[in-house]
Protein backbone atom coordinates (compact mmCIF):
# COMPACT_ATOMS: atom_id res chain seq x y z
CA UNK A 1 0.00 0.00 0.00
CA UNK A 2 2.58 2.58 0.91
CA UNK A 3 4.68 1.05 -1.99
CA UNK A 4 1.72 2.14 -4.94
CA UNK A 5 1.48 5.04 -3.44
CA UNK A 6 5.02 6.33 -3.24
CA UNK A 7 5.52 5.32 -6.81
CA UNK A 8 2.21 6.73 -8.21
CA UNK A 9 3.83 10.15 -9.21
CA UNK A 10 6.93 12.19 -8.53
CA UNK A 11 4.41 15.24 -8.04
CA UNK A 12 4.11 13.64 -4.61
CA UNK A 13 7.13 14.86 -3.58
CA UNK A 14 6.27 18.54 -4.51
CA UNK A 15 3.08 18.43 -3.18
CA UNK A 16 2.40 20.53 0.64
CA UNK A 17 2.21 17.24 2.73
CA UNK A 18 5.95 16.26 1.01
CA UNK A 19 7.44 19.66 1.49
CA UNK A 20 8.46 18.65 5.30
CA UNK A 21 12.44 18.59 5.57
CA UNK A 22 14.15 15.99 7.19
CA UNK A 23 13.17 12.67 7.48
CA UNK A 24 10.37 12.25 5.23
CA UNK A 25 7.59 9.93 5.12
CA UNK A 26 10.01 7.80 2.56
CA UNK A 27 12.15 6.95 5.50
CA UNK A 28 11.88 3.68 7.80
CA UNK A 29 9.77 5.26 10.43
CA UNK A 30 7.40 5.21 7.78
CA UNK A 31 6.94 1.38 7.73
CA UNK A 32 6.41 1.38 11.26
CA UNK A 33 3.44 3.34 12.10
CA UNK A 34 2.66 4.36 15.94
CA UNK A 35 -1.07 3.98 14.61
CA UNK A 36 -2.70 2.31 11.75
CA UNK A 37 -6.48 1.95 12.51
CA UNK A 38 -8.94 1.41 10.26
CA UNK A 39 -12.88 3.73 11.19
CA UNK A 40 -16.06 4.44 10.27
CA UNK A 41 -18.43 6.38 11.76
CA UNK A 42 -18.78 4.57 14.81
CA UNK A 43 -15.18 4.30 15.36
CA UNK A 44 -14.60 8.01 15.45
CA UNK A 45 -14.56 7.94 19.83
CA UNK A 46 -12.21 5.10 19.46
CA UNK A 47 -10.18 6.74 17.03
CA UNK A 48 -9.89 9.96 19.07
CA UNK A 49 -8.90 8.04 21.69
CA UNK A 50 -5.91 6.35 20.65
CA UNK A 51 -4.90 9.51 18.74
CA UNK A 52 -5.02 10.94 21.97
CA UNK A 53 -3.11 8.66 23.98
CA UNK A 54 -0.36 8.34 20.87
CA UNK A 55 -0.03 12.04 21.21
CA UNK A 56 1.08 12.21 24.89
CA UNK A 57 3.07 9.03 24.44
CA UNK A 58 4.88 11.13 21.50
CA UNK A 59 5.05 14.43 24.25
CA UNK A 60 3.25 16.84 22.78
CA UNK A 61 1.82 19.68 25.31
CA UNK A 62 -2.07 18.90 26.74
CA UNK A 63 -3.02 21.77 24.80
CA UNK A 64 -1.38 20.25 21.69
CA UNK A 65 -2.88 16.81 21.95
CA UNK A 66 -6.72 18.34 21.98
CA UNK A 67 -5.47 20.16 18.33
CA UNK A 68 -4.37 16.67 17.29
CA UNK A 69 -7.23 14.84 18.35
CA UNK A 70 -9.86 17.66 16.47
CA UNK A 71 -7.58 17.84 13.57
CA UNK A 72 -8.07 13.79 12.88
CA UNK A 73 -11.15 13.81 14.24
CA UNK A 74 -12.69 16.31 11.45
CA UNK A 75 -10.88 14.57 8.41
CA UNK A 76 -12.27 10.63 9.58
CA UNK A 77 -15.81 12.93 9.38
CA UNK A 78 -15.23 14.61 6.29
CA UNK A 79 -13.64 10.75 5.34
CA UNK A 80 -16.91 9.37 6.58
CA UNK A 81 -19.84 12.04 6.06
CA UNK A 82 -18.41 13.24 2.43
CA UNK A 83 -16.47 10.05 1.30
CA UNK A 84 -16.24 6.62 0.61
CA UNK A 85 -18.45 6.37 4.74
CA UNK A 86 -14.76 4.83 6.11
CA UNK A 87 -10.94 5.09 6.11
CA UNK A 88 -8.00 4.89 7.62
CA UNK A 89 -5.63 6.42 10.03
CA UNK A 90 -1.97 5.88 9.77
CA UNK A 91 0.06 8.27 12.17
CA UNK A 92 3.89 8.16 12.45
CA UNK A 93 7.08 10.29 13.34
CA UNK A 94 8.22 11.98 10.74
CA UNK A 95 11.40 14.76 11.01
CA UNK A 96 10.62 15.64 14.62
CA UNK A 97 7.30 15.72 13.87
CA UNK A 98 4.01 13.67 14.21
CA UNK A 99 2.37 12.96 11.02
CA UNK A 100 -0.97 11.88 10.41
CA UNK A 101 -2.82 10.34 7.28
CA UNK A 102 -6.14 9.98 7.06
CA UNK A 103 -7.62 8.43 3.57
CA UNK A 104 -10.90 7.10 2.78
CA UNK A 105 -10.19 3.92 1.93
CA UNK A 106 -12.09 1.75 -1.07
CA UNK A 107 -13.98 4.68 -2.53
CA UNK A 108 -16.27 3.10 -4.90
CA UNK A 109 -15.63 6.16 -7.30
CA UNK A 110 -11.86 5.74 -6.52
CA UNK A 111 -9.80 6.53 -9.71
CA UNK A 112 -6.84 4.35 -10.57
CA UNK A 113 -3.51 5.14 -10.05
CA UNK A 114 -3.31 6.78 -13.65
CA UNK A 115 -6.24 9.17 -13.37
CA UNK A 116 -3.92 11.89 -14.05
CA UNK A 117 -7.04 14.44 -15.02
CA UNK A 118 -8.06 14.40 -11.27
CA UNK A 119 -4.74 14.43 -10.06
CA UNK A 120 -3.79 17.21 -12.55
CA UNK A 121 -6.91 19.42 -11.36
CA UNK A 122 -6.00 19.41 -7.77
CA UNK A 123 -9.37 18.86 -6.54
CA UNK A 124 -10.47 16.40 -4.04
CA UNK A 125 -13.17 14.23 -3.42
CA UNK A 126 -14.53 14.96 -0.32
CA UNK A 127 -17.37 17.33 -0.76
CA UNK A 128 -14.88 19.99 1.51
CA UNK A 129 -17.62 22.80 2.60
CA UNK A 130 -15.79 25.95 3.37
CA UNK A 131 -16.80 26.42 7.35
CA UNK A 132 -16.24 23.24 7.93
CA UNK A 133 -13.86 21.25 10.17
CA UNK A 134 -11.31 21.71 7.41
CA UNK A 135 -10.96 25.04 8.24
CA UNK A 136 -10.54 24.41 11.78
CA UNK A 137 -7.76 21.89 10.62
CA UNK A 138 -5.81 24.47 8.54
CA UNK A 139 -5.96 26.20 11.57
CA UNK A 140 -4.26 24.33 13.94
CA UNK A 141 -2.15 21.96 12.44
CA UNK A 142 1.48 22.75 11.48
CA UNK A 143 0.80 21.40 8.02
CA UNK A 144 -1.83 20.71 6.02
CA UNK A 145 -2.65 19.25 3.17
CA UNK A 146 -5.05 17.33 0.50
CA UNK A 147 -4.68 15.31 -2.21
CA UNK A 148 -5.97 12.25 -4.46
CA UNK A 149 -4.36 9.01 -4.10
CA UNK A 150 -4.95 5.73 -6.08
CA UNK A 151 -7.35 4.67 -3.13
CA UNK A 152 -9.27 7.67 -2.59
CA UNK A 153 -8.95 10.97 -0.86
CA UNK A 154 -5.71 11.38 1.35
CA UNK A 155 -5.57 14.00 3.94
CA UNK A 156 -2.13 14.70 5.91
CA UNK A 157 -1.57 17.19 9.37
CA UNK A 158 1.47 17.14 10.98
CA UNK A 159 2.58 18.58 14.71
CA UNK A 160 5.69 19.89 15.40
CA UNK A 161 7.60 18.02 18.10
CA UNK A 162 9.11 20.29 20.02
CA UNK A 163 13.12 19.48 20.50
CA UNK A 164 13.51 17.77 24.05
CA UNK A 165 14.32 20.22 26.82
CA UNK A 166 15.36 23.23 24.51
CA UNK A 167 12.31 25.57 24.92
CA UNK A 168 12.55 28.94 26.42
CA UNK A 169 10.15 29.21 29.56
CA UNK A 170 6.93 31.12 28.66
CA UNK A 171 7.03 35.15 29.65
CA UNK A 172 5.05 37.76 29.38
CA UNK A 173 6.95 41.46 29.14
CA UNK A 174 5.05 44.43 29.68
CA UNK A 175 6.37 48.13 29.53
CA UNK A 176 5.59 51.73 28.43
CA UNK A 177 7.13 53.03 25.06
CA UNK A 178 6.55 55.71 22.95
CA UNK A 179 3.44 56.35 24.31
CA UNK A 180 2.40 52.31 23.40
CA UNK A 181 2.14 49.67 25.43
CA UNK A 182 4.70 47.37 24.16
CA UNK A 183 3.90 43.20 25.33
CA UNK A 184 6.61 40.94 24.86
CA UNK A 185 5.60 37.47 24.42
CA UNK A 186 8.48 34.45 24.97
CA UNK A 187 8.28 30.92 24.62
CA UNK A 188 5.19 28.98 23.61
CA UNK A 189 1.73 30.83 23.68
CA UNK A 190 -0.86 27.74 24.75
CA UNK A 191 -3.13 26.32 26.92
CA UNK A 192 -0.62 27.23 29.98
CA UNK A 193 0.02 30.36 29.27
CA UNK A 194 -2.80 32.21 26.96
CA UNK A 195 -4.89 33.09 30.09
CA UNK A 196 -1.73 35.24 30.97
CA UNK A 197 -1.81 37.29 27.38
CA UNK A 198 -5.87 37.34 27.44
CA UNK A 199 -5.63 38.72 31.05
CA UNK A 200 -3.30 41.84 30.21
CA UNK A 201 -5.36 42.59 27.16
CA UNK A 202 -8.33 42.84 28.85
CA UNK A 203 -7.01 45.18 31.57
CA UNK A 204 -5.54 46.90 28.89
CA UNK A 205 -8.92 47.27 27.11
CA UNK A 206 -10.12 47.87 30.32
CA UNK A 207 -8.79 50.52 31.28
CA UNK A 208 -9.26 54.37 30.32
CA UNK A 209 -7.31 56.30 28.00
CA UNK A 210 -6.49 55.44 23.88
CA UNK A 211 -4.84 51.88 23.59
CA UNK A 212 -2.03 51.84 21.67
CA UNK A 213 -0.47 48.05 22.01
CA UNK A 214 2.51 46.75 20.14
CA UNK A 215 2.31 42.66 20.43
CA UNK A 216 6.25 41.92 20.33
CA UNK A 217 5.79 38.15 18.73
CA UNK A 218 9.55 37.66 17.84
CA UNK A 219 10.30 35.24 21.08
CA UNK A 220 7.35 33.76 20.25
CA UNK A 221 8.47 29.81 19.62
CA UNK A 222 4.60 28.56 19.14
CA UNK A 223 1.35 27.94 19.57
CA UNK A 224 -1.42 25.66 20.01
CA UNK A 225 -5.90 26.13 19.40
CA UNK A 226 -5.53 28.04 23.25
CA UNK A 227 -2.91 30.68 22.30
CA UNK A 228 -4.03 31.51 18.46
CA UNK A 229 -7.49 31.96 20.08
CA UNK A 230 -6.09 34.37 22.62
CA UNK A 231 -4.66 36.59 19.66
CA UNK A 232 -7.75 36.38 17.68
CA UNK A 233 -9.27 37.55 20.78
CA UNK A 234 -6.94 39.86 21.46
CA UNK A 235 -7.64 41.35 18.40
CA UNK A 236 -11.33 41.65 18.61
CA UNK A 237 -11.34 42.99 21.96
CA UNK A 238 -9.34 46.13 20.56
CA UNK A 239 -11.07 46.41 17.31
CA UNK A 240 -14.41 46.80 19.27
CA UNK A 241 -13.03 49.91 21.40
CA UNK A 242 -12.90 52.97 19.92
CA UNK A 243 -9.53 54.48 19.91
CA UNK A 244 -7.73 51.44 20.10
CA UNK A 245 -5.13 49.50 17.91
CA UNK A 246 -3.23 46.89 17.79
CA UNK A 247 0.06 45.78 16.04
CA UNK A 248 1.51 42.36 15.64
CA UNK A 249 5.80 42.48 15.42
CA UNK A 250 8.46 40.85 14.97
CA UNK A 251 6.18 37.54 13.92
CA UNK A 252 8.54 34.83 13.45
CA UNK A 253 8.52 33.45 9.67
CA UNK A 254 6.79 29.94 9.87
CA UNK A 255 4.08 31.41 12.60
CA UNK A 256 3.33 34.32 10.16
CA UNK A 257 3.32 31.25 7.02
CA UNK A 258 1.04 29.54 9.36
CA UNK A 259 -1.29 32.20 10.28
CA UNK A 260 -1.80 32.97 6.04
CA UNK A 261 -2.22 29.13 5.67
CA UNK A 262 -5.09 29.26 8.43
CA UNK A 263 -6.41 32.44 6.35
CA UNK A 264 -5.93 34.45 9.22
CA UNK A 265 -3.40 36.87 8.53
CA UNK A 266 -5.76 39.48 7.12
CA UNK A 267 -7.47 39.56 10.59
CA UNK A 268 -3.96 41.27 12.13
CA UNK A 269 -1.85 44.85 11.60
CA UNK A 270 1.59 43.15 11.20
CA UNK A 271 5.06 44.59 11.56
CA UNK A 272 8.80 43.47 11.01
CA UNK A 273 10.07 45.05 13.76
CA UNK A 274 8.81 46.18 17.32
CA UNK A 275 10.19 49.64 15.56
CA UNK A 276 8.54 49.47 12.83
CA UNK A 277 5.53 49.11 14.38
CA UNK A 278 5.87 52.05 17.12
CA UNK A 279 6.56 54.59 13.93
CA UNK A 280 3.12 53.06 12.51
CA UNK A 281 1.03 54.03 15.63
CA UNK A 282 3.30 57.43 16.17
CA UNK A 283 0.96 60.24 15.99
CA UNK A 284 1.56 62.16 12.41
CA UNK A 285 4.33 64.98 13.34
CA UNK B 1 -37.38 12.21 21.62
CA UNK B 2 -37.45 13.37 25.14
CA UNK B 3 -36.95 10.84 27.60
CA UNK B 4 -40.33 12.35 29.98
CA UNK B 5 -39.16 13.08 33.38
CA UNK B 6 -43.11 12.82 34.04
CA UNK B 7 -42.49 16.22 35.57
CA UNK B 8 -40.53 19.18 35.27
CA UNK B 9 -38.84 20.22 38.27
CA UNK B 10 -40.44 23.57 37.84
CA UNK B 11 -43.98 22.28 37.60
CA UNK B 12 -44.10 21.25 41.34
CA UNK B 13 -46.32 23.29 43.72
CA UNK B 14 -47.57 23.10 47.32
CA UNK B 15 -48.96 19.54 48.30
CA UNK B 16 -46.53 17.82 46.08
CA UNK B 17 -44.37 14.87 47.44
CA UNK B 18 -42.11 14.30 45.08
CA UNK B 19 -39.50 11.95 43.67
CA UNK B 20 -36.44 13.42 42.46
CA UNK B 21 -33.88 10.57 40.73
CA UNK B 22 -30.57 11.94 39.55
CA UNK B 23 -27.63 9.95 37.67
CA UNK B 24 -24.97 12.37 38.47
CA UNK B 25 -24.41 15.43 41.83
CA UNK B 26 -24.30 18.09 39.01
CA UNK B 27 -27.94 16.91 38.08
CA UNK B 28 -28.86 16.88 41.71
CA UNK B 29 -27.75 20.47 42.73
CA UNK B 30 -29.20 21.52 39.37
CA UNK B 31 -32.96 20.05 40.03
CA UNK B 32 -32.89 21.15 43.69
CA UNK B 33 -31.63 24.52 42.99
CA UNK B 34 -34.29 24.99 40.66
CA UNK B 35 -36.82 23.76 43.64
CA UNK B 36 -35.26 26.26 45.93
CA UNK B 37 -35.21 28.92 43.53
CA UNK B 38 -38.62 29.21 43.04
CA UNK B 39 -39.50 28.52 47.13
CA UNK B 40 -37.70 31.53 47.45
CA UNK B 41 -39.22 33.54 45.06
CA UNK B 42 -42.38 32.43 46.19
CA UNK B 43 -41.46 33.59 49.64
CA UNK B 44 -41.77 30.30 50.51
CA UNK B 45 -39.48 28.71 53.28
CA UNK B 46 -36.85 26.37 52.18
CA UNK B 47 -35.40 23.57 53.95
CA UNK B 48 -32.77 21.29 52.41
CA UNK B 49 -31.31 18.45 54.25
CA UNK B 50 -28.34 17.30 52.24
CA UNK B 51 -25.70 14.57 53.14
CA UNK B 52 -23.09 17.43 50.68
CA UNK B 53 -23.26 19.59 53.89
CA UNK B 54 -24.20 22.92 54.27
CA UNK B 55 -21.36 24.86 53.01
CA UNK B 56 -21.32 22.48 50.20
CA UNK B 57 -25.33 23.57 49.61
CA UNK B 58 -24.64 26.86 50.10
CA UNK B 59 -21.76 27.06 47.37
CA UNK B 60 -24.01 25.26 44.82
CA UNK B 61 -26.65 27.60 45.35
CA UNK B 62 -24.32 30.66 44.96
CA UNK B 63 -22.75 28.97 42.06
CA UNK B 64 -25.99 29.17 40.40
CA UNK B 65 -27.08 32.72 40.75
CA UNK B 66 -28.97 31.69 43.95
CA UNK B 67 -29.09 34.29 46.89
CA UNK B 68 -28.70 31.36 49.63
CA UNK B 69 -26.50 33.08 51.71
CA UNK B 70 -29.08 36.26 52.36
CA UNK B 71 -31.89 33.95 52.17
CA UNK B 72 -30.25 32.02 55.03
CA UNK B 73 -29.69 35.23 57.25
CA UNK B 74 -32.77 36.13 56.86
CA UNK B 75 -34.70 32.38 58.24
CA UNK B 76 -36.09 32.20 54.74
CA UNK B 77 -33.74 29.28 54.29
CA UNK B 78 -32.12 26.30 56.05
CA UNK B 79 -29.66 24.06 54.99
CA UNK B 80 -29.47 20.85 57.22
CA UNK B 81 -26.79 18.03 57.05
CA UNK B 82 -28.43 14.18 57.01
CA UNK B 83 -27.19 13.61 60.57
CA UNK B 84 -30.47 15.42 61.74
CA UNK B 85 -32.25 12.14 60.54
CA UNK B 86 -29.83 9.89 62.28
CA UNK B 87 -29.15 10.62 65.65
CA UNK B 88 -26.68 7.71 66.45
CA UNK B 89 -26.18 6.69 63.28
CA UNK B 90 -29.30 5.36 63.81
CA UNK B 91 -33.01 5.83 61.52
CA UNK B 92 -36.25 5.26 63.08
CA UNK B 93 -39.20 6.73 60.78
CA UNK B 94 -40.97 7.72 63.90
CA UNK B 95 -37.75 10.47 64.81
CA UNK B 96 -37.85 11.68 61.19
CA UNK B 97 -41.34 12.49 60.95
CA UNK B 98 -41.06 14.41 64.30
CA UNK B 99 -38.28 16.20 62.29
CA UNK B 100 -40.10 16.82 59.64
CA UNK B 101 -43.33 18.24 61.99
CA UNK B 102 -41.41 20.52 63.65
CA UNK B 103 -40.28 22.23 60.42
CA UNK B 104 -43.37 22.36 59.49
CA UNK B 105 -44.60 23.75 62.91
CA UNK B 106 -41.53 26.08 62.52
CA UNK B 107 -42.13 27.39 59.23
CA UNK B 108 -46.22 28.30 60.26
CA UNK B 109 -44.94 29.88 63.57
CA UNK B 110 -42.55 32.18 61.42
CA UNK B 111 -45.36 32.99 59.08
CA UNK B 112 -44.09 31.76 56.04
CA UNK B 113 -46.67 31.16 53.02
CA UNK B 114 -45.55 27.76 52.48
CA UNK B 115 -42.83 25.11 52.70
CA UNK B 116 -40.35 23.08 50.57
CA UNK B 117 -38.06 20.67 51.90
CA UNK B 118 -35.61 18.58 49.69
CA UNK B 119 -34.16 15.66 51.74
CA UNK B 120 -31.47 13.78 50.25
CA UNK B 121 -32.20 9.65 50.88
CA UNK B 122 -28.35 8.52 50.16
CA UNK B 123 -27.95 7.87 53.95
CA UNK B 124 -30.67 4.76 53.37
CA UNK B 125 -27.50 3.53 51.06
CA UNK B 126 -25.28 2.99 53.79
CA UNK B 127 -25.60 -0.13 56.19
CA UNK B 128 -27.70 2.43 58.80
CA UNK B 129 -29.99 1.09 61.61
CA UNK B 130 -32.94 1.07 60.84
CA UNK B 131 -32.96 1.42 57.15
CA UNK B 132 -35.81 -0.62 56.20
CA UNK B 133 -38.02 2.27 58.23
CA UNK B 134 -36.95 4.39 54.54
CA UNK B 135 -40.50 3.66 53.32
CA UNK B 136 -42.23 4.34 56.78
CA UNK B 137 -40.73 7.55 56.16
CA UNK B 138 -41.92 8.19 52.94
CA UNK B 139 -45.62 6.84 53.66
CA UNK B 140 -45.35 9.43 56.68
CA UNK B 141 -44.81 12.11 54.36
CA UNK B 142 -47.45 11.06 51.69
CA UNK B 143 -50.10 11.16 54.73
CA UNK B 144 -48.44 14.45 56.22
CA UNK B 145 -48.45 16.82 53.18
CA UNK B 146 -51.81 16.46 51.87
CA UNK B 147 -53.69 19.87 52.48
CA UNK B 148 -50.84 21.88 53.95
CA UNK B 149 -48.67 24.26 52.38
CA UNK B 150 -46.06 21.93 52.28
CA UNK B 151 -44.20 20.45 49.36
CA UNK B 152 -41.58 17.59 49.88
CA UNK B 153 -39.13 16.28 47.23
CA UNK B 154 -37.31 13.14 48.20
CA UNK B 155 -33.98 12.85 45.83
CA UNK B 156 -32.62 9.23 44.87
CA UNK B 157 -29.49 8.38 43.35
CA UNK B 158 -31.24 6.18 40.32
CA UNK B 159 -27.50 4.80 39.52
CA UNK B 160 -26.95 3.78 43.05
CA UNK B 161 -30.84 2.80 44.61
CA UNK B 162 -31.83 -1.03 43.15
CA UNK B 163 -34.85 -0.69 41.46
CA UNK B 164 -37.15 -2.70 43.70
CA UNK B 165 -36.65 0.34 46.03
CA UNK B 166 -36.97 3.10 43.69
CA UNK B 167 -40.02 1.91 42.19
CA UNK B 168 -42.00 1.49 45.49
CA UNK B 169 -40.52 4.40 46.79
CA UNK B 170 -41.82 6.28 43.65
CA UNK B 171 -45.25 4.86 44.34
CA UNK B 172 -45.74 6.20 47.16
CA UNK B 173 -44.98 10.17 45.67
CA UNK B 174 -47.70 12.20 44.14
CA UNK B 175 -44.92 13.07 41.07
CA UNK B 176 -41.61 11.59 39.82
CA UNK B 177 -39.05 14.30 38.77
CA UNK B 178 -35.76 14.17 36.41
CA UNK B 179 -33.81 16.27 34.26
CA UNK B 180 -35.55 16.21 30.92
CA UNK B 181 -32.70 14.29 28.41
CA UNK B 182 -32.32 14.22 25.45
CA UNK B 183 -29.45 11.53 24.93
CA UNK B 184 -27.86 9.64 27.81
CA UNK B 185 -25.35 6.89 26.90
CA UNK B 186 -21.97 6.01 28.02
CA UNK B 187 -19.62 8.35 26.23
CA UNK B 188 -22.32 11.86 25.82
CA UNK B 189 -25.47 13.03 28.41
CA UNK B 190 -27.31 16.04 27.05
CA UNK B 191 -30.22 17.10 29.54
CA UNK B 192 -31.88 20.32 30.37
CA UNK B 193 -30.41 22.43 32.78
CA UNK B 194 -32.77 24.42 35.34
CA UNK B 195 -30.52 26.49 37.47
CA UNK B 196 -29.05 28.57 35.75
CA UNK B 197 -31.83 27.76 32.76
CA UNK B 198 -30.42 26.01 29.67
CA UNK B 199 -29.06 22.70 28.45
CA UNK B 200 -26.19 20.81 29.88
CA UNK B 201 -23.50 18.87 27.87
CA UNK B 202 -21.07 16.25 29.68
CA UNK B 203 -19.10 13.40 28.11
CA UNK B 204 -17.86 13.79 23.74
CA UNK B 205 -19.94 15.11 21.36
CA UNK B 206 -19.67 14.93 17.52
CA UNK B 207 -21.80 15.02 14.26
CA UNK B 208 -23.35 11.75 15.28
CA UNK B 209 -25.23 13.43 18.18
CA UNK B 210 -26.06 16.75 16.51
CA UNK B 211 -30.11 15.91 16.50
CA UNK B 212 -30.41 15.55 20.17
CA UNK B 213 -28.10 18.39 20.47
CA UNK B 214 -30.11 20.59 18.32
CA UNK B 215 -33.77 19.28 19.86
CA UNK B 216 -31.70 20.57 23.07
CA UNK B 217 -31.14 23.88 21.76
CA UNK B 218 -34.51 24.19 20.38
CA UNK B 219 -35.94 24.14 23.34
CA UNK B 220 -33.65 26.05 25.68
CA UNK B 221 -34.57 29.16 22.86
CA UNK B 222 -38.33 28.36 23.56
CA UNK B 223 -37.27 29.20 27.41
CA UNK B 224 -37.83 32.57 28.46
CA UNK B 225 -34.53 34.54 29.36
CA UNK B 226 -30.95 34.11 28.99
CA UNK B 227 -29.33 30.64 28.36
CA UNK B 228 -26.76 29.18 29.54
CA UNK B 229 -24.88 25.82 27.83
CA UNK B 230 -23.24 24.42 30.72
CA UNK B 231 -20.13 22.03 28.94
CA UNK B 232 -18.22 22.04 32.03
CA UNK B 233 -17.87 18.25 31.84
CA UNK B 234 -17.69 17.84 28.06
CA UNK B 235 -13.91 16.48 26.94
CA UNK B 236 -14.49 16.83 23.14
CA UNK B 237 -16.90 18.63 20.81
CA UNK B 238 -16.25 18.26 17.35
CA UNK B 239 -16.81 21.81 14.84
CA UNK B 240 -20.35 21.09 13.78
CA UNK B 241 -21.40 20.81 16.85
CA UNK B 242 -19.48 24.06 18.12
CA UNK B 243 -21.16 25.24 15.53
CA UNK B 244 -24.48 24.87 15.96
CA UNK B 245 -24.14 25.84 19.22
CA UNK B 246 -23.10 29.33 17.98
CA UNK B 247 -25.68 29.25 15.26
CA UNK B 248 -28.39 28.79 18.40
CA UNK B 249 -26.83 31.27 20.24
CA UNK B 250 -26.67 34.20 16.91
CA UNK B 251 -30.47 33.39 16.65
CA UNK B 252 -30.78 35.38 19.99
CA UNK B 253 -30.15 37.76 17.71
CA UNK B 254 -28.96 40.06 21.17
CA UNK B 255 -32.19 40.17 23.12
CA UNK B 256 -31.01 37.50 25.43
CA UNK B 257 -27.76 36.42 26.71
CA UNK B 258 -26.12 33.21 25.94
CA UNK B 259 -23.29 32.00 28.02
CA UNK B 260 -21.25 29.10 26.99
CA UNK B 261 -19.31 27.21 30.33
CA UNK B 262 -16.96 25.53 28.63
CA UNK B 263 -12.88 23.98 29.67
CA UNK B 264 -10.30 26.39 28.02
CA UNK B 265 -9.61 24.57 25.20
CA UNK B 266 -13.20 23.89 24.15
CA UNK B 267 -13.36 27.64 24.84
CA UNK B 268 -10.51 28.46 22.20
CA UNK B 269 -12.28 26.28 19.82
CA UNK B 270 -15.32 28.62 19.89
CA UNK B 271 -13.39 31.62 19.79
CA UNK B 272 -12.30 30.38 17.04
CA UNK B 273 -14.76 29.80 15.43
CA UNK B 274 -15.60 33.49 16.31
CA UNK B 275 -17.74 33.82 19.37
CA UNK B 276 -16.35 37.14 19.99
CA UNK B 277 -18.29 38.71 16.96
CA UNK B 278 -21.71 37.22 18.23
CA UNK B 279 -23.79 40.08 20.12
CA UNK B 280 -24.84 38.91 24.06
CA UNK B 281 -22.51 35.69 24.20
CA UNK B 282 -19.90 35.38 26.34
CA UNK B 283 -17.57 31.94 26.58
CA UNK B 284 -16.89 31.34 30.55
CA UNK B 285 -13.66 29.23 30.91
CA UNK B 286 -14.29 26.51 34.04
CA UNK B 287 -11.47 25.51 35.68
CA UNK B 288 -10.70 21.86 35.36
CA UNK B 289 -7.87 21.04 37.26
Amino acid sequence: MTGNRRRRKPSDDASPGGGLQGAGPGAADQQRPLLDQAFDGDSLYALRAAVAAHGLQAGLAEGRVGDLVLAVHELAANAVCHGAGRGRLRMWYAGGTLRCEVTDDGAPHAAGPDSEATAASGSVRWNIEPGHGLWMVRQIADQTSLRDSPSGTMATVSFTLGPPGERPPFHLDQRFRDGCTLLSVTGQLDLGSARQLARAVDDLAGGAGAVRLVLDLSGLTGWDSSGLAALVTAQQRLSGRPGARMIVAGLPGHLGQRLRDAGLSGRFTLAETVDGALRMLAPPP
Amino acid sequence: MTVSAGSQITDLTLHDHACLTFGEPEELFDLTAAFVRDGLSSGQKVVWLSDAGPDRVTAELVRRGIAAERAMAAGQMVAESEARLLPGQAFSAGHAMGWLSGQMAACRRERFPGLRVAVDMSWALRPVVGVEQLLDFERGIAAAVPDTAVSVLCQYDRERFDPITLATATSVHTRSVAAATYHADATLRICRQYAPPGIRLAGEIDYKNSEPLALALAEAIRLEGDITVNMAGLAFIDVSCARMILDAARGLAGSRAAILRCREPIAARFALLGAAGIPGLSVVSVDDR
